[in-house]
This record gives structure tokens, sequence and C-alpha cells, in this order.
């Protein structure tokens, strides 16, 4: 009897027990059971916007949007920088291919790479939760985050490797070689003429219509495209598309507001929230060392040259830079970036902002469209009138003489110095002064490396080029 | 206390095992059979003679015991008879004068003469041949007799490691075994320790051997989720060291196979004593002492402070930022050293009891142990409890298990490294700075980085892991045969860990009253299936087969939950906080395994053993589930061969060939799995995005591993010599792998890259004297060069970059194939520029602050430029390590002397980096008295000048150090009461003993504790090794303790 039921113990341990190495992860989702249902689908999306916080503490992707866009070009100032590394290197001009900071393009693949990720699995997906109408929203949302991604990298870097196939597998060859940058452009191009069709003029929340794709985001992309193409006619007509968007898009009549998050000049910026913990590090890049390091400060040239920067009546200078009025740490009066100041989390919890970073506004597209017309030469008021719009609200209508009619070439500058003026550290000035061919003229003399148009390029860091031979380096920072 | 090496030479000499001459010791062996008491005495009492004498007599062992079964024949004749329980026999001679010839397996045959009836007490003594033939080692899944092992194992016996004052097991095997490396990672009470069996293999699959304690392997490692650096919980601390009979070493791939998967960093058996069927015996322990650091550093006084603190500044045209006598630092002196450490009580109690019958015997213990350690506010404290119980159902039936359960609680202090680094700070905090202000509130430093205070951080700050372990193992063994037995066992280690973590208002200059609470469940289960055939087949052969089947899983829940913004200290549960977050997650992990062995001995001279297993494991994926580990070995018994019977004094000589191999599957459980994480957020909305990509070839790392050894043993066993030659090929290296970037992942996990280790290993035990007085020595050396061998690619670096803490900087590690693991990259030091003329231009001109006075680096490369080309490789690797025992008893007392050492690594000493950088507020070694002071003056310390314009901190063999040291680790003195006082006191025994640990250690090293392993930020990565980043040292011991038996 005993032997019995020892037998049946036994019996019972190894055919009752279960396969222990079948087993599947408990606190992450494993691919082959992602994208089944609608839910997937707004998580997968979700997870595309999230990758604009990916990156390294200094350089998280929304950051190098920044390095990219404007922080090699005249806005920063370059005198007081006690170091020459990191983020202090960029306004110096000392970048190379290991600066990490401007050198890679990784966490830009790390969205375009969740972006092909929606575009190929989304349209596969069956759930009658997920209608048709929403599956081609999110798509139409994947589009512009991948076209938007597309553009910054195409325009910092030239040629680059064009993926539109997710990475799933080590069994796929990354080593991608870089292709020729209007194909790249042609395809942002598509992507965003798709996306146009497919997306939402809005969505139930303002935050939501201002931080997430719309009909008015793509469009005001489009119009950046076609300019940086100088495809002149087409950006003039998608940004009169945008402009006349008024329902959802207008100036706001003090240029202040437009720096509290979500204003209806507002078409899209990323979202920053201390309550949910995606904050961002702007205090240390931008404010004064009282709530940290200052890595960049305003340039001279904005602050004290009233001819080449801000005038004394200028509404926007007071809106843009900030002095600080107490010493510290033995200095006071230091000028400091006062666009993202944000609000600050409750006491003792955290001491990051939560200003929203905007990558398209209104008066953009509005200063595109007029150097659009002007570079079309066809009308000329027109050109006037944009330009005076942005005017009138920076003195007041009338305080400062309105525009009248100039030169075509005259124009041009005027435009670009408003440009500068207007959107000054949104990321813009370097890719406007690159799109103009104006980089020599402007910073040649103080940094004589420029005058090489080769180096307006940025360099591809080593280690990518290490992890794919078939990556050639930028000439001019081999 | 610290001498010069050549001690060392000195000390091993006069502890070298000097073999004297011995008597003559029998050779011959009891031949009776075992089982002769079963039959019928042949001489029934009441048949006698002419003359006959009634002999009754007790026979018991050395120690007292009563001895079952010995056969007592009266000589000459063929009367006899055998023992009963008791150890009593009576008998009846047949002649009134003769003499018994008393013989016992195992024991030394002994005759005793008698004259007319007697009652005789004849205790026997155990022959050491025969104690050789049947002493035994634990092997996976069963035991052999430690003559017929054919792979490498080394043994510690219980008696070794027993009543030392240290927590956990790894501890203990310091210097036990030859081929085991030991380094504490932290002294902090109860910390996590680094073992490496025969050197380290993998480069991020772990390093620690499987611990398999009675039959269920251990979790050998947890992560503490409160970031403490190096200071985690030990798993293996909840083991009660003096619970354990023996701890066998599986080092090479033979003896380790049949682990498979888990084996390749060797795997160590740990068995835990039962009981005996004999009467109840009670053991009770208790013994008490304290702690002291082993060093204090001298550093400058508070004015020499001052001095330099004006000079630094003066020095580079810079008025100080902090104005010393303003702050009032002008009339403080504080001795932070002095604050921070203490003298540390530590006491262990135990209580054991064992015994049983026939059919039934247990052991049971219980023990407390409480240290606390030499830093305020730490110390480790643990309750343990043991059951082993074995019942025995039928003839063919047993049952059994082996139960503990552990509680224990660390008290740690912010990071030797990480965070704080509360050590550290202690050592560089100005003596100019008070501790406490005038109103009794902490002092906070106004001197720049210094402004957190290591007092009120050790003091205030709660920081304390409370574990709560169950272990069970419960088996059946059923015996279907003769010579086929099946075992059948389950067993659990379930562990739930607790970390609590408290930051009150007192413990920064900017209260942030904070709490984290973190719970980690972990539960693995086993099931084993063994099946034994035992046969021998005529005198000559010899066979074992073992077959089993294995299945295990674990199952793993971490909560996390932070608080902040609490209103006040009172309340330290998160319940309180204004700002909450939390997390958690699970994973889970199986292994299924077959597995066989064969043992084959031919003539008892030439012996076989294969291993086989095939181990299935949820962590690769389906094509690469399965893997299959093989090894052969063989041994030749050269003493038993006919030609070598003329060389008498030799007892035994074997010849041992093993080749096999181990696997290791240590990484993140479901890494070959594509995934997707989710919490990635936008505007409220959660998101998900891949978090790793999918590697549908991740596989093991294998380790193919060959040894060849030889066993030798010398005069009647009192020489026995060990040695093995060993290689370890590691193939199949889980390594990160860098992804073109444009995949959208920046690395994944793929096995490419192999490590080699090769070595050898020497153990020698004798026995000196075998007299009233006698004397024993072990000693143990290996030898171990390791290497990379292959990387992603021939130049591939792999560089890790150490952590810094307020500028003390540590050297980065470097793995480059042809290296060993454990390599530093630094700048080589080359003195003091003695004027502004002998700085080469092309130095001055990189660096135009370089002045005077400022160290001379070698431009190694001869470009005129001081650059990251210039740096030198150097490996931290010891030449070899070991140690040695002596072990002395003369009457009732009894002396243990166990030295330890390491001989050729280098240890880069940041501590002293931070007191000698001659840059900043930190406090500094008196050596800089001697530092550069004006033009001319010859001098290898740099000069004061603040803030380092010179660049003299670079990391550079200025302090490479020497870590060659001899340490005596345990020093016992015993005194056994004599036999008849204890029996008159109804004791079984008693000893009282005082023991020290650590008294002694002769080294160059400048440092604190050359036995350090502490990289800085927490790092576990074997590349980076031999860095003493303000390591918490480990104390210096003293405890008296008394072992009392029942």
């Amino acid at each position: 009897m005993k032997n019995k039921s020892f037998y049946l113990i036994l019996f019972a341990f190894v055919y009752a027990s279960c396969n222990v190495t079948v087993l599947e992860p408990e606190s992450n989702i494993a691919s082959n059971n992602f994208w089944k249902s609608g839910r997937h689908a707004e998580m997968g999306i979700t997870g595309v916007y999230q990758a604009f916080y990916q990156g390294a503490t200094n350089a998280p992707l929304y950051i190098r949007y920044l390095y990219w866009g404007e922080a090699r070009a005249d806005v920063y100032d370059t005198k007081n920088v006690t170091q020459d590394a990191g983020t202090f290197s960029i306004p110096l001009n000392r970048i190379n291919s290991n600066s990490g900071y401007v050198a890679s393009w990784a966490e830009s693949y790390t969205a375009i790479n969740r972006a092909n990720n929606v575009l190929k699995f989304v349209p596969l997906i069956e759930d009658v939760m997920l209608t048709t109408a929403r599956k081609n929203e999110i798509l139409g949302e994947a589009l512009f985050l991948r076209a938007l991604n597309y553009f910054y990298i195409v325009r910092a870097y030239g040629d680059v490797p064009l993926i539109t196939e997710p990475s799933v597998s080590l069994d796929q060859d990354f080593r991608t070689p870089r292709i020729s940058k209007a194909i790249v452009l042609d395809t942002i191009v598509a992507d965003l003429l798709r996306a146009e069709k497919i997306l939402p003029v809005s969505y139930n929340t303002n935050p939501q219509t201002r931080g997430r794709a719309t009909i008015g985001a793509a469009q005001a992309l489009l119009t950046s495209v076609y300019l940086w193409r100088k495809d002149y006619q087409k950006c003039a007509d998608k940004a009169k598309q945008v402009i006349e968007t008024t329902s959802l898009y207008q100036l706001e009549p003090d240029y202040a507001t437009v720096f509290l998050d979500n204003s209806r000049e507002s078409i899209f910026e990323i979202q920053f929230d201390n309550t949910t913990q995606n904050n961002n590090r702007f205090q240390e890049f931008f404010l004064p060392p009282r709530f940290g390091i200052q890595l960049l400060a305003p340039a001279e040239k904005l602050t004290k040259d009233a001819v080449n920067g801000f005038a004394a009546n200028d509404k926007r200078k007071n809106v843009t830079i900030g002095i600080t009025r107490t010493p510290v740490f033995n200095r006071a009066n230091i000028a400091y970036v006062n666009k993202y100041a944000g609000a600050f989390g409750p006491a003792g919890t955290t001491s990051i902002s939560d200003a929203n970073q905007i990558l398209l506004r209104l008066a953009d597209v509005i200063l595109m469209r007029a150097e659009a017309l002007n570079e079309l030469n066809t009308n000329k008021p027109e050109v006037v009138a944009l330009v005076n719009r942005i005017r009138d609200r920076a003195f007041g209508a009338g305080v400062k003489p309105a525009l009248a009619t100039s030169s075509q070439s005259d124009l041009r500058k005027i435009i670009l110095q408003e440009r500068y003026l207007e959107l000054v550290f949104e990321g813009h000035r370097w890719f406007d002064l690159v799109r103009t061919e104006q980089v020599d003229d402007v910073m040649g003399a103080q940094f004589p490396e420029l005058l090489d148009p080769r180096k307006w390029l940025f360099p591809i860091s080593a280690a990518i080029i290490n992890a794919n031979p078939n990556i050639i380096q930028n000439p001019g920072w081999e | 206390m610290r001498k010069h090496l050549s001690l060392i030479g000195w000390l091993c000499l006069g502890c070298c095992p000097g073999f004297l001459p011995s008597q003559a010791f029998s050779r011959q062996l009891a031949s009776v059979p075992r089982n002769f008491h079963l039959e019928e005495p042949t001489n029934l009492p009441g048949d006698y003679k002419v003359v006959a004498a009634l002999i009754k007599g007790r026979i018991t062992s050395a120690t007292g015991e009563p001895l079952l079964g010995v056969t007592v024949l009266v000589k000459g004749t063929s009367t006899g008879t055998s023992t009963d329980a008791d150890g009593t026999f009576t008998l009846t001679s047949p002649e009134n004068k003769g003499t018994l010839v008393v013989s016992f397996i195992g024991y030394t045959t002994k005759e005793v003469s008698f004259n007319g009836p007697s009652n005789l007490d004849i205790p026997l003594t155990e022959d050491p041949k025969a104690k050789a033939m049947k002493e035994v080692v634990v092997v996976g899944y069963g035991t052999q007799r430690k003559r017929d092992v054919t792979g490498a194992v080394a043994s510690i016996k219980a008696s070794e490691i027993q009543n030392i004052p240290v927590p956990s097991v790894e501890a203990l095997m310091q210097g036990r075994a030859a081929g085991v490396q030991v380094n504490p990672n932290s002294g902090v009470p109860g910390a996590g320790i680094s073992v490496r069996i025969r050197g380290a293999a993998s480069i991020s699959g772990g390093n620690d051997p499987l611990y398999v304690v009675d039959g269920v392997p251990m979790k050998g490692e947890f992560g503490s989720a409160v970031g403490q650096g190096r200071n985690e919980v030990s798993p293996m601390a909840d083991i009660n060291p003096n619970d354990i009979e023996s701890i066998e070493i599986l080092k090479d791939a033979s003896s380790a196979a049949i682990y498979g998967a888990r084996a390749a960093n060797g795997v160590v058996l740990i068995t835990t004593k039962r009981g005996k069927a004999n009467k109840t015996t009670v053991n009770l322990n208790y013994s008490t002492g304290f702690q002291s650091r082993p060093l204090k550093y001298t550093l400058l006084s508070g004015n020499e402070f001052k001095e330099y603190y004006t000079q630094a500044h003066a020095n580079v045209g810079l008025t100080p930022a902090v104005n010393l006598s303003a702050e009032g630092y002008d009339t403080v002196n504080t001795d932070w050293q002095d604050a921070l450490f203490r003298k540390a009580p530590v006491s262990s109690y135990d209580v054991s009891f064992s015994g049983g019958n026939e059919k039934t015997r247990f052991a049971l213990s219980v023990g407390y142990f409480d240290q606390e350690g030499i830093i305020i506010n730490t110390g480790y404290k643990r309750l343990s409890s043991r059951l082993n119980l074995d019942h025995e159902i039928s003839k063919k039936l047993r049952v059994g298990a082996s139960i503990s359960y552990t509680k224990s609680e660390t008290k740690r202090i912010q990071g030797d490294d990480a965070g704080v680094a509360v050590f550290l700070r202690t050592l560089i905090m100005p003596p100019v700075v008070p501790i406490t202000n005038e109103n009794g509130s902490y002092h906070f430093s106004k001197l720049g980085l210094l402004n957190i205070n290591p007092f009120s951080v050790a003091k205030e700050l709660k920081n304390i892991a409370y574990s709560n372990r169950g272990i069970a193992n419960l088996y059946g063994e059923y015996d279907i045969l003769k010579g086929l037995k099946l075992r059948v066992s389950a067993g659990g280690d379930l562990l739930f860990l607790n970390e609590s973590y408290f930051n009150n208002s007192r413990v920064f200059l900017a209260a942030n009253i904070s709490a984290n609470e973190v719970n980690v469940q972990d539960f693995s289960w086993i099931n084993e299936n063994v099946l034994t055939y035992d046969k021998s087949f005529g005198d000559d052969h010899k066979l074992t087969f073992l077959a089993g089947y294995s299945q295990q899983q674990t199952n793993y829940t971490f909560v996390r939950a932070n608080g902040s913004g609490f209103a006040a200290d009172d309340i330290q549960t998160i319940n309180a906080a204004a700002v909450t977050t939390s997390s958690s997650n699970k994973t889970s992990n199986g292994i299924e395994s077959l597995f066989s062995r064969i043992n084959y001995s031919l003539k008892d001279r030439y012996l076989f053993t294969a291993n086989l297993r095939r181990d299935a494991s949820s962590r690769f994926p389906a094509k690469r589930k399965y893997a299959t580990f093989p090894s052969v070995s063989a041994g030749w018994r050269i003493s038993d061969e006919p030609f070598m019977q003329r060389f008498s004094n030799l007892s035994d000589l074997k010849l041992r060939v093993a080749i096999g191999e181990v696997g290791n599957q240590n990484i993140g459980d479901f890494r070959y799995l594509g995934s997707y994480t989710s919490s990635n957020n936008y505007l409220g909305r959660t998101g998900a995005a891949p978090a790793d990509i999918v590697n549908p070839d991740l596989s093991w790392e294998t380790t193919l591993s060959y040894d060849v050894g030889l066993d030798l043993s010398l005069f009647n066993n009192r020489v026995t010599f060990t040695t093995d030659f060993y290689l370890k090929e590691t193939r199949d290296l889980l390594l990160a792998v860098a992804l073109p970037v444009q995949s959208g992942f920046g690395s994944s996990l793929q096995n490419i890259g192999s490590v080699e280790n090769k070595g050898m290993e020497f153990s020698l035990s004798t026995v000196n004297l075998d007299g009233a007085l006698k004397w024993n020595t072990n000693f143990n050396i290996a030898f171990n060069r390791n290497k990379i061998t292959q990387l992603n690619s021939d130049d591939a670096r792999i560089i890790v970059g150490a952590s810094s803490q307020f500028n003390i900087g540590s050297p980065p590690s470097i793995g480059e194939v042809g290296l060993p693991l454990g390599t530093l990259l630094v700048y080589v030091y080359d003195g003091v520029y003695s004027t502004a003329k002998e700085i080469p231009p092309s130095i001055k001109a990189q660096n135009m602050n370089i002045n005077a006075g400022d160290v001379r680096f070698k431009d190694l490369n001869n470009d005129g430029l001081i650059t990251e080309d210039d740096r030198q490789i150097f490996s931290v690797q010891p030449k070899f390590i070991g140690g040695i025992t002596n072990n002395f008893s003369y009457k009732s007392f009894d002396l243990n002397v166990f030295g330890q050492f390491v001989y050729g690594n280098k240890v880069y000493n940041t501590t002293v980096a931070g007191l000698t950088g001659t840059a900043s507020a930190f406090n500094q070694l008196p050596i800089v008295r001697n530092r550069w002071q004006k033009e001319g003056d010859v001098t290898d310390i740099p000069r004061y000048a603040w803030g380092d314009p010179g660049g003299n901190r670079k990391s550079s063999t200025r302090y490479l150090e020497d870590g060659s040291y001899f340490r005596i680790k345990v020093l016992s003195l015993g005194y056994t009461l004599p036999s008849n006082l204890t029996s008159r006191a109804r004791l079984n025994r008693l000893r009282i003993y005082a023991t020290s640990t650590n008294l002694l250690t002769f080294t160059k090293y400048t440092g604190m504790d050359p036995d350090v392993n502490n990289v800085g930020g927490g790092s576990d990565n074997p590349i980076q090794a031999g860095v003493d980043h303000g390591s918490y040292p480990s104390a210096r011991t003293f405890i008296f303790g008394i072992n009392l038996g029942l």
C-alpha cells in the first residue's frame, strides 16, 4: 500500500506539472502579442509621441531639435562660456564626430521606428472597437511624426538612411546606407500629403489639439518642407490654408501669451506636464544658475544691440530674455532665455519646468508665406502686410513705422531678421540661415570655419559609422 | 600593525609543514565482515572448557561514543562476539588469561590482554587509511567516496568554519579552498560578497557560482532596489554557518556538468547537519565580542588644513570663496573618523538538538546573530532556525525534510560609493568643519561640495533591509530493487525582502523628507526525481548509474512606493507623503532538465565518470531553448598497481583527467523576446514602445573546461597533496552589441566573444605532530590567468568609465582581446616638475596652467602631449591567492591559525587619491607636507593648487598600489574541560574559546583594506575590478565564546 502511494506521489509530480519553461512576460508585452487590439493601436501611437522625451540626460530628442535647429547659430552667448565641452561647445561651433549631443541621429530613428511599427501593424489590427476613421487618424499621426523626425535630420545631416519598415528582429540587416536627401524629402512630402487627408482637424481638448498631429500641423509642416525645397508656390499655398484656418489658429494679441501653454497661435507643441512626470530640462539649459546650471545664455547681440537685436520698444524683448535681479553666485544681471519658464512642481518635489516646446505656430507660418511670396516676387503688398502683422503685435500698431514696400532683396533681409526676433530660441535660426544661405555672411566673421558651406551640415557620430560601415561621413567632417 | 611583506616569508617558513617521522602505522585492514554480529555466535556462554573467564566490556570511539557491532575475539581461539548498541559485550573466554582482539571496520585493530574475569573499557582509534577509504564528499545528486572522485572537488568541513563571527558562508570560504577567490563588496555586515571559482568567465552573464543547499538551488543574488551601490544584501547570509556540515566546491566541468546550464561559474554544494541515531545531544554556543576598524587615517589637523586651504588658493591667484574665520571654522578641530567609527559589539547564540533512533533522526537548531557595524547606524541581525528530519517508514522507504526559516535585518549606510558615500565623505571632511552647530542642529559645511554632513547622513538616514526567507525541501526515497533507489524531492525557496528608507528633516541641508518602501517577493520551487543504481560485478567491476529529471520555476514580484513632501518626521510610512509614486513588476523563469551520470570503477584502480545534462530554459528562444552539457573524466589509481607496491610510504596516488562543458544562462528573463513596454506616456495617455528587438539566436554561454589533477597521499595519509591544472574556455559570451542606430535600437544582447581562464592549484595537508601535541597544516595556493580571447571584432574595446565622486576619479577599465578582465587604464606618474624650465613647451602649450610643482605624466607615445593615448594598461588580477591553516592541540587546548593571502594584484586607491589631491577643500594626508613649495623643490607630491589647473588629479600610477597581502584571518584558541570534570557536571563537553578575525594584515597597501572589490557606482562588471573607491573596510573582531554539549 505504502509503495503504491509513493508511486502516486511521484506520478503527480512528473505528469501533473506544467511546462515550467513555457512562460510569458508579465510586465512587458511580447511583440508577437502586441498590435492585436484598438487599445494597442492607441498605446503604440502614444509611444511615438513619447519618443520626444527619449535620449541621454542632456540630449533627449526634443533638446536635439534645438541643438540642430538653432544652437550653432548666433543666438547663444559665446563670450562667457567657461567650458568647451558638451552643450557649451555647440554655440562655439566646436563640434566634431565625437560630439555625441549633435552628431547622433539615434533618437530620431527611435521615433521613426516607433512610427514605422504603427504604420505597418495598425492596418492589420482587426478590432471592432477600432473604427476605420480612428485607425486612419492614428496612421495620420504616425505619418506626421515620421515626417517631422525625418525633416529634422535631413536638414541637419543632408542624406540620411531612409527606413520605412519597422525593426522587428535581428534577422534584418540594419546596415542601411544614406540615401539622397531629395528622395527623403519626397517621402516626407508624400507622407504629409497623405496625413493631411486622414488627420482630424482637432481633438476633444485644446492640449490634445495643440499637442497632437492635426490637419493644421501637417499643413504647417508641409509649408516648412516646401520652403526648404524652395518650392515657393506650394509653400505659399499651404501656408495660406493654415492662415485661413482662423477657427483654430489666430495670432495672440499679446506676445507673452504665446508662451503660456497651448495658445491660440500654437499649431504643434511638445507637451510637458509635471503631474505626469513628463517634464523637461529647459531650466538647466536656460534659466539662471539659481535653478541649476545655465548651459545656454542669450547672445549679447540680442540683449545689447538695438540694431541687430531687439529694439528697446520691442515687446518681445522682455518676453524672450529675462535678467536676474538679485545676485546669483556673486553675479547680478545675468541674462537668460525666458521663453520656457513654465511652472514648477510643488515645493520639494521637482524643480524641473513643464513649459511646452513650440515646434509650429502661426507667426512662423505667416513669415514663411511672406518669404515664399517674396521669392515668387508676385505679390509684394501681401508680403509687406504679412510682415506688418507680426510687427504690429511686437510694437503695437503704429508704434514702429510699418514696413513699406521695398526691394525683394531688402525684404529678404527684413523677413529673415523678423524671423530671428520673433522665433529666437524656438529652434529655427540655424535652419533659416542655412536655407537662405546666410550662414557665412552672418557668422563667418566670428567662426571662419563656417565660410566652408560643407560645415553647415552636422558631422555624423563616429559610433554610428563604427556600427554601420555603410554610412559615410559628411565631407569636411572626416 | 602593518609590516613589510617579507614577514610573510618568515611566517610561511614558520608554519611550513615539516614532516616528522611517525611511529609505524598499521596498514592492515579490518577484514571482518560488517554484519558479523548478525550471525549466531559460535561459542555460546556455558559451553565452557576447564577454566573460563567471563569478560565484559564496553567499546567506544575516541570521543566516547559507543560503537555497535565491534568484533571481539579471544586471540588464538574461535571464541568471539560483537557489541550491542550501547557498545557493550559479554563473552566467556576458554582460558582465564589471554588477549582480546578488538576489530572494527574503519578503526585500528586493538589487542587488550586480560587476566581473569574482567570489565574492560576499550576506546578504539580510527584507522587513518580506513578513514581515508570511507571519507565521502557530496557531489551533485549524491555522495561519492572521496578517493573515487575524478573531477576537481574541494571540501570545506564544518570544523573549519564554525564559531567565526561572520554572517555569511561565502566569506568563510575565503582562502579555504584552492582556486576560490572571495572578495567582500563592502564591509557592511551582511553585505554581498563576490565569489569567483577559477576566475571570472563572463562579462555580462554574472560570475557568481550556483549555490545548492541540501539539494535546493538558491537564488545567488538579488540587487538592492534602493540604490545602495554594492551594499546589497547577501542572499547567502540567510544560511547560518553553524548549521553547515560541509561545503563542497565543484570546480571543473566534470564535477559540475550535472548542473548543466547554471554551472559555468562552478557549483557550491552546502550540506547542513542531520541527526544521527544515538542519544539526543544538545549543543549550546554563545559568543560575544567586539569589532574595531582596521586602521585610522592620520589626516591634517585643523591648523594645517587652514594653511592648505589658503595656500591652495593663493598659489593659483584666487581668493578663497569661503572665509574660514568668518564661518567660525578657525576654532574647530573635528575628528570625523572618530565620530563615525565605533567599537561595535557582535554576539552569536546557537542552540542545537540532534539525535533519534534507527527509524527517525532529527537535527533542530535555532541561532541568533547580532553584529553591529563599525560605522554608526549599520548592523546585521539574523534569527535562523532549521529542522532536518529523516524517517524510515519501512526497510525500503524513507522520507525526510530540510526546513529552514531565517529573518534578518540589515542596517546600511548610503552606499560606500553610491549616493552620499558616507565613508568617503568621512575621510575627506575638513577638520575645521564642526559636526553640529551650537544649538545642536547639524552643521552643513559652506565648503562647496562638502555641504553634506556624513555624520547626519549616517546617523539619521534610515535605510534598512528586512528579509524573511523560508527554504524547505521534502524527499522520499524508495529502494525498488537491491541497489536501485528512487529519490523524489520537492522544495521551495521563498524570500520576502522589504527595504525601508526614510530621509528625515535632519539629514540634509535642504530638508526634503522622503521615503521609499520596496517589497520583493521571490519564490522558486523545484522538483527532482533521481534514480540511482549501484551494482558490483564480481570484485572488479563497480557501477553506479544515476538518471534524473528536474524542473524548477522562479517567480519574482517587485513593488515600490516612493513618497516625498512629508510635513514632519513622525510618520515614516508613505501614507503621510504629499506626493507619491509607485511601481511594480513581475517576472519569471523556468528550467527543466534531464541528467544522468555513470560511475564505473575497474578493480578500484581505473575510474570513469560520465555526465550528461540536457536543460531547457525559458530564457532562450524556441530554437535555442535546449542545450546539452556532457562531461567525461577518468582516474587512475597508480598506487594500487602491483609495480607500485614497493613504495610502502605511498598511501594513495591517483591521476585524474576530465573534460566537459557547462553553461551559463544568467541573463535577464525574456531577453530573446521582442517586447513592448508600457508607461511611455504623452499627454496623460499611456503608450507602449518596443523595448527589445527579437534575437532568435540568443543562446547560452558555454564553458569548455579541461582539468588534469593528481591526488597523492603519503605516510599513511599523514601527507595529502592535490594539484590541478585547468583550462576553461568560455565562448558565446552574452554581450550588448551596438546595433546600427537607424534600427531604432541602441544595442542588443548577442552571443559574441570568448574568455579564457587557465591555471593551477595546489593543496597540501599534513599531520606534522601526532603525539600529545598535535599539529596539522592545510595549505592551498592557486594561480589563475585570465584573458579575453574574442570580442565582436578584433579591435573592439569595451571601456567602462568609472564613477567620479566629488572629483575623486577612478580610472576607466578596459576590455580588449588579449587583456584580462579587470584591467585599468591609467596615466603614468613621473614625479613633479621641480622647476618651470622642466616643463616641455608642448605640454605648456597644451595647458597654459601647468606650472612648476605640477605632476609630470609620462608621454608614452612621445607626441609631446599628454592625451588619452598616453594611458597604460594594468591588470589588477593577482598572480596567486591562497590560504594556510595550522591547527594545534595539546591536552585540552586547541589553537587554530588561519592565514589567507593574495599576491601580485593591483588596487587603485581612489580614497587616497582624494586625500592627496591638493586641489580642493578635502582634508589631506600628512604626506602633503612634503609637497612642492618653491622653484627647485624636488619631491613627488605636487603643489597646492585650488581647482587643479595643472590636471594633477588624472588617474595615474601614483595611486595604483600593490594590493598583495597576508592576513591572519582567524586566530582561535580553545580550551576543552577534561571529561572527568564535565561528566561530574553532567555535561558531555564544555569548550571555551577566544577568536579574532582579521587580526593582522601584512601589506604595503596604504588604504584601509586591500581586500576590496568596489569600483564605485555599484557596478559588478568583471571588467571593472581592483578599485578601492572609499570601501567600507572589514572589521577586526575579537570574540569570546563558550560551547556546551549536554
